[in-house]
């Protein structure tokens, strides 16, 4: 049986008798123009502390989940990446998708916004989102200059990122990670 | 004064068929609104959320341009003045969206842009049946999200492997799969 595909009628609700914006989950949102976010994710990012956006990919996550009707980790990857991808674009995060490196995940997104030269904001969205989904915690790090971003594990996290700071490439990354033990 | 009396007559005319015309398309008459009327007689004032219809034509976040066609009712010479609403342009009539599956379809529309031409006025025989026709439950009326369907296929066909010295066995599911990236330790 086909997985439901992601239903984006009637996503957002606009009311001019209260001024407010919702999605159709009651969550109320605001609709902000790229520049103006790219000043708050480059002060973030100036302070060291996105933690706001990791948390508001936290509740691009819930949506996700929301939209599946079921918790993600059970389900078939191409469903829940389907919905992830077709949530972001709604939210006009660009365009998502996956690719596998052996066994690490890339996470690609085309057409973002202008934000910020490093992407750590649209990092910290994605981690939060993943987040969510996986109910552990997920790390996502630029992994080159093309919109492609690593999912790892916090405890190699800082790792990874010192060898993207020093110009390592996805490949010379993703080779020099191995699985865990438990595996 | 004959001239006065007429352009009043014209202007009661005008309210009237204003307001056929708004119950037809099922909104409430209310106290606000009559007093829209008045003032602005196309204005596409809605009671409340639920039936809400942007006057606007264009929103930053742009809006199901079918449901909101079907909600206003273009400006047309013989049966409304100019508003100041006027100078947003009505979006053009698209068809519904259709929830295609991810990778089929031709390429999305997303919507009208601010150049785009004013559509062709829908007669009062084609605007009306719509109107009748719309299913009283469901999603509310009036506003919802612009189609975007998704070109091209996010997984479409399967797991896109890029192997590097190994090959990774698929997995069944999203935690699964993620899981492995997340048991990934230096070597």
């Amino acid at each position: 049986m086909a997985a439901p595909s992601f239903d984006p009628s009637g996503y957002f609700e606009f009311s001019l008798a209260t001024g407010a914006t919702q999605t159709r989950d009651g969550s109320r949102v605001i609709v902000l123009s790229d520049s103006a976010l790219a000043n708050l994710v480059g002060a973030a990012v100036e302070r060291g502390d996105v933690t706001a956006f990791r948390q508001l990919g936290k509740q691009v996550g819930e949506a996700v989940v929301r939209s599946l009707g079921r918790p993600a980790a059970g389900l078939p990857p191409e469903e829940v990446m389907g919905h992830a991808a077709s949530t972001l674009a709604l939210f006009g995060w660009g365009k998502l998708s996956i690719e596998r490196w052996g066994d690490a995940l890339i996470a690609t997104m085309s057409n973002l916004p202008l934000l910020n030269d490093s992407q750590l904001g649209v990092a910290a969205l994605l981690g939060g989102m993943f987040t969510y989904l996986m109910g552990d915690e997920v790390i996502t790090l630029p992994a080159d200059q093309n919109g492609r971003f690593i999912l790892v594990s916090p405890d190699v996290a800082e790792q990874v990122w010192e060898w993207y700071t020093n110009g390592d490439s996805i490949e010379s990354m993703v080779r020099r990670l191995g699985p865990s033990a438990r595996l | 004064m004959n001239a006065q009396v007429q352009k009043l007559e014209a202007l009661l005319d005008r309210v009237q068929r204003n307001r056929r015309l708004e119950r037809a398309q099922g909104f409430g008459a209310t106290a606000e609104a009559a007093r829209l009327d008045s003032e602005h007689p196309v204005y596409d004032h809605a009671p409340h959320s639920d039936s809400a219809a942007s006057p606007f034509g264009e929103q930053t976040v742009a809006v199901d341009s079918t449901e909101l066609a079907r909600s206003t009712v273009p400006p047309s010479a013989d049966n409304f003045e100019p508003s100041p609403f006027d100078a947003v342009a009505s979006p053009p009539v698209e068809d519904a969206f259709d929830p295609m599956p991810f990778g089929s379809g031709p390429p999305p529309d997303f919507g009208p842009t601010s150049s785009a031409p004013p559509p062709p006025a829908p007669s009062a025989d084609s605007l009306f049946p719509e109107v009748a026709s719309r299913p009283a439950s469901g999603r509310p009326a009036g506003v919802s999200v612009t189609p975007i369907a998704l070109q091209e296929p996010t997984w479409s066909h399967g797991p896109i492997a890029v192997v590097v010295g190994s090959v990774e066995a698929p997995a069944s599911s999203f935690g699964e799969l993620l899981g492995r990236s997340l048991a990934l330790r230096t070597r």
